[in-house]
């Protein structure tokens, strides 16, 4: 039976109408419209669902909304801030870190998780990080410099 | 529209709510924890709940405590915390490298330690679609009576693929599980029945609430052989704990329905485990590698292993 839940994504208070067994995919997608995360494998294999649930990557494809009632959501489509991106979104453009993009989102994510858990990393931390990113153009070596490059400023 | 079958969705606060939850909907009650094992199976119609309860709120079980002469580890707590946990990593190298190697950073983060541990058995014709699934006759593990990876076969081959638990064994760990009707503490090796189609003892009303491991500098090593680098199950795994006198176990996962353990008191009879165990096992064709490549590679893994630890 659908029910009222509360979502609180990108620092917004979201009211929506779902059945407990919607995704967070599902519901940020279909009912919110933030079609940032991606859906591929749908099995928590690929990461390109990645969205922060209190400030924690999931895999929001096998992760339940009523999981995330009362926590913080963060997509994509939050991290730029009055029309600025987010320096992680800067480095991914001068690094030329995507080819088809799919991953992109996921694998952002992932990277804005893990620089707040380990914000001096080597360049082995960042390829664990995003372990769970899958990138099917195999564009990851220019991912990984956009992530070290978020984490030292703009050095290059 | 959602991808899954429908089921209602409970999250108690206390370990009396669950149980309080669970008797009403019988077998059809799902625990839910990290989510990586139990989604993807509700996904695919391998598990029909009527009931999913999210245990994650419970307070008080995620830690890992140095008891004296025991380390407890709560169930909830995430593979992450078990890899960058000072005293594991100090103690019990097995258990550190097998969470360093499970899945992917982000899986560590949400996977625990029970729900590891309880990760269900897999078959290359069993973990699909129903689509898929609908072009053979239901097998054991799906409710019909026949094997399809085994033509013949009598018995599930379904395999245990999980990283922790090899790890666990080797360290002689136990594990206390709870329900109403209050706590025991069973040896991790026997909550493993060996049968594909029900491959743990616990009873749906049954928790695993923490993991006792003895407490113990342990030497050892966790080996893992997969197709890809990250977030891929094992096709074979082993692991060796020893202590400061030489005995230990070896246990090598992922070659059937439960994990074959070995227990040795010198190193001359750890030596003659990588033979035994590759003659005691015989895959079949149910993962994309051939039996007989896994076969050997059991020996390869073990050798290797012991060679480094």
């Amino acid at each position: 039976m659908k029910r009222s839940v509360l979502l609180s994504v990108n620092g917004e208070r979201r009211e929506v109408f779902i059945k407990p067994n919607s995704t967070l995919l599902e519901v940020l997608r279909d009912e919110l419209l933030l079609t940032g995360a991606k859906e591929a494998c749908g099995s928590g294999e690929c990461g390109a669902c990645t969205v922060l649930v209190d400030g924690k990557p999931v895999n929001s494809c096998i992760t339940l909304a009523m999981e995330a009632e009362g926590k913080a959501i963060e997509t994509i489509e939050g991290l730029s801030k009055e029309g600025k991106l987010h320096p992680l979104q800067e480095a991914f453009i001068d690094h030329h870190a995507f080819q088809c993009g799919f991953c992109t989102p996921g694998m952002i994510m992932s990277a804005k998780a893990f620089l707040k858990r380990s914000p001096e990393p080597t360049k082995e931390e960042i390829r664990n990080a995003i372990s769970g990113n899958i990138c099917r153009c195999t564009g990851y070596e220019n991912a990984v410099d956009a992530i070290l490059d978020t984490a030292v400023g703009t050095e290059k | 529209m959602s991808s899954m079958p429908e089921f209602e969705y409970k999250r108690p606060e206390t370990l009396k709510e669950l149980f309080d939850l669970l008797p009403g909907y019988e077998s059809g009650a799902a625990i839910l924890a990290g989510g990586t094992d139990l989604m993807p199976r509700i996904k695919r119609g391998l598990e029909k709940p009527g009931l999913v309860v999210d245990i994650k709120d419970i307070e008080g079980l995620s830690y890992v405590e140095d008891k004296g002469e025991k380390v407890k580890i709560g169930a909830l707590t995430t593979i992450f915390d078990i890899r960058n946990n000072t005293l594991i990593k100090d103690k019990y190298p097995a258990l550190h490298e097998a969470a360093t190697l499970t899945a992917s950073e982000n899986i560590q983060l949400r996977g625990s330690i029970g729900g590891n541990i309880l990760q269900n058995t897999r078959c290359l014709y069993y973990n699909k679609s129903e689509a898929w699934r609908d072009s053979f006759k239901p097998c054991l593990k799906n409710g019909g009576d026949i094997c399809n990876a085994a033509k013949g076969g009598k018995r599930c081959f379904s395999v245990y693929r999980g990283d922790l638990a090899p790890a666990l064994m080797s360290l002689g760990a136990s594990v206390c599980i709870v329900s109403e009707n209050g706590e025991k503490e069973t040896a991790l090796e026997d909550i493993f029945t060996g049968d594909g189609v029900t491959p743990f003892s616990l009873s749906r009303d049954e928790l695993i609430k923490n993991v006792i491991i003895p407490s113990a500098k342990m030497k050892g090593g966790y080996g893992k052989f997969r197709m890809r680098k990250a977030v891929d199950y094992p096709s074979v795994n082993v692991a060796i704990s020893m202590d400061t006198g030489g005995k230990g176990r070896l246990v090598v996962g992922s070659v059937g329905a439960k994990p074959f353990m070995y227990e040795f008191s010198s190193l001359e009879e750890l030596k003659e485990i990588p033979e035994r165990a590759y003659k005691d096992v015989s895959p079949i064709n149910n993962m994309s590698l051939s039996p007989y490549y896994r076969k050997n590679m059991v020996r390869v893994l073990a050798e290797e292993l012991i060679r480094r630890v």
